[in-house]
């Protein structure tokens, strides 16, 4: 079971720019919360991930080791959908504890800032994490098609122990608290369709997103790809 | 991420090179996983060659590179490009490439210039294919830029004919890049000397079966991003300039495998502007840029 802890990101963040354009003010706050994480080691970035063979017949109702996952989205157009990747990634729990003193300090400006970078930290981690998962099922000769998170359209937010069953999220420090809440906070489960001669999928994630037409992170995504 | 080109070309991919911001960040943090499934992504986007640089790191870390190297040929059967000008660096490239996990496709050293030949002393010990850069010419010992058409062709035919004739390479291993300047400041006709001996090379036919490459990025660099109509002015300018060179012979591009490249039809403003602008010279140039993006 791959895991990592202690996974340096902050460098990776700081270089990076802002997945948004920030006024004066708040890109100097993004760069006082990036000295407070520095100075203060709040990031303890994390991964695990399995990847699980499926039991046959695979049908909508996926089931694997165990455990059942209705995720019919994940069925290829065509191809052979073999096992789940399942993945959970966390910035770990001192990054929420201090944003929460920061409010309880009424310092509100750098407790949001710190906030975003562990929203960015997140993004970084859980990347990281898909990369580790794609190269790994491409050592073993598979494909990968599809991404879903619990709580998406197509795999519902109940599936969420499961998932960090599957992938050994314990191993991390990473559970879930009542109301499919990750702990700590700025976690993130992933499960994607795992096989042999997978076609791209034809949908995403964000597909159903109400903020799609308007998301900048979307937006620079997709300027960045076409460089 | 998959779209078919509509031209008959193949892509070489560039994205792993810490030229961009993406992946500066994987060559900063040494992330093997993240070159890796970058490689994937451009080998699932159909590119043909993969385009490996890692910066001036190649120099002081040669071990790093050479796991870059095995690191990418583990999860991708497309061969590699090395694109290092110098001899050590190529020598170490080519010692860790292993043909067998691609599928027994020789490697491309990128590249050789008239006056950087001393990059073929490695063949014979090692098996490649070349990408010759036709920019510039060797007179009387000093490298000299080209810019006019005749130059430019002379010295790929030279170049190409050296290569089959003393090192009995198959023209088919030869990659003739015809660099294709930003138009921004083409006062000097560049670029229509690059498309003029991009014909030449074509309807040569001692030449016939090599290729001929080179990237687009430069092209519409620094151009506003909106066509005077609306369209993508960098991307219908990388389109206009295949459409007048993809009949001719230009058959490779180092790209993005994911950019997605199509004809423009003869009426289009862009590719229109393009052929006002390569019959323009001086200032005349600089109006005729003006004209992509002023109605």
């Amino acid at each position: 079971m791959p895991s990592k802890r202690d996974l340096d990101l902050l460098h990776v963040v700081a270089k990076a720019p802002p997945p948004v354009r920030l006024s004066s003010v708040r890109d100097r706050m993004r760069g006082e919360a990036l000295d407070l994480m520095r100075v203060e080691k709040l990031a303890d970035a994390a991964y695990s991930y399995r990847i699980v063979e499926l039991d046959t017949p695979v049908t909508e109702t996926l089931r694997l080791t165990g455990e059942i996952l209705h995720a019919p989205w994940l069925l290829p157009a065509s191809g052979q959908l073999t096992a789940l990747a399942c993945a959970v990634c966390t910035v770990g729990p001192r990054l929420e504890a201090r944003v929460s003193e920061l409010f309880g300090q009424k310092r509100a400006s750098l407790a949001l800032a710190l906030d975003g970078l562990g929203n960015e930290l997140l993004f970084a981690a859980s990347r990281q994490v898909q990369d580790r998962v794609l190269a790994d099922v491409r050592r073993r000769k598979l494909t990968m098609c599809g991404e879903l998170r619990p709580g998406d359209p197509g795999l519902g937010l109940d599936a969420h122990a499961a998932v960090l069953r599957l992938a050994q999220a314990d191993a991390i420090a990473v559970s879930l608290r009542g109301g499919h809440t990750l702990m700590p906070l700025k976690s993130a489960s992933i499960v994607m369709g795992v096989g042999i001669d997978l076609p791209a999928a034809s949908w995403s994630r964000c597909d159903h997103c109400p903020s799609r037409a308007k998301c900048r992170i979307v937006e620079r995504a997709e300027a960045e790809t076409a460089l | 991420m998959n779209p078919a080109q509509d031209f008959a070309i193949k892509i070489i991919g560039e994205r792993i090179n810490p030229g961009f911001k993406s992946t500066r960040a994987l060559f900063d943090n040494q992330d093997l996983a993240g070159i890796q499934a970058l490689a994937i992504k451009q080998a699932e986007a159909g590119a043909r060659y993969q385009n490996v640089n890692i910066g001036a790191q190649a120099l002081t870390d040669p071990q790093w590179m050479a796991r870059v190297i095995e690191a990418i040929q583990e999860v991708v059967t497309t061969p590699l490009s090395f694109d290092f000008p110098s001899k050590a660096v190529q020598e170490i490239c080519l010692s860790c490439y292993d043909p067998a996990k691609a599928n027994g496709e020789l490697p491309i050293v990128n590249s050789i210039t008239e006056h950087r030949w001393d990059l073929m002393e490695l063949y014979g010990r090692f098996k490649f294919k070349v990408i010759m850069m036709a920019s510039e010419r060797v007179e009387n010992g000093k490298a000299l830029g080209n810019k006019t058409a005749e130059q430019i062709y002379s010295t790929a035919r030279r170049a190409a004919l050296r290569l089959k004739n003393d090192y009995g390479m198959p023209l088919d291993d030869i990659f003739i890049d015809m660099s294709v300047s930003a138009i921004i400041a083409d006062t000097e006709g560049l670029n229509r000397s690059t498309v003029e001996a991009i014909q030449a090379i074509g309807a040569d036919p001692e030449l016939k079966g090599v290729h001929m490459m080179g990237g687009l990025s430069n092209i519409g660099q620094q151009l506003p991003p909106k066509a005077a109509d609306g369209s993508d002015l960098k991307h219908c300018l990388e389109n206009a300039f295949l459409t007048l060179t993809v009949p001719h012979g230009f058959d490779y591009v180092l790209g993005t495998p994911w950019r997605g490249y199509a004809p423009l039809p003869e009426d289009h403003h862009v590719l229109k502007t393009y052929r006002n602008f390569l019959e323009q010279s001086g200032s005349n140039a600089l109006r005729a840029v003006r004209k992509f993006y002023k109605a």
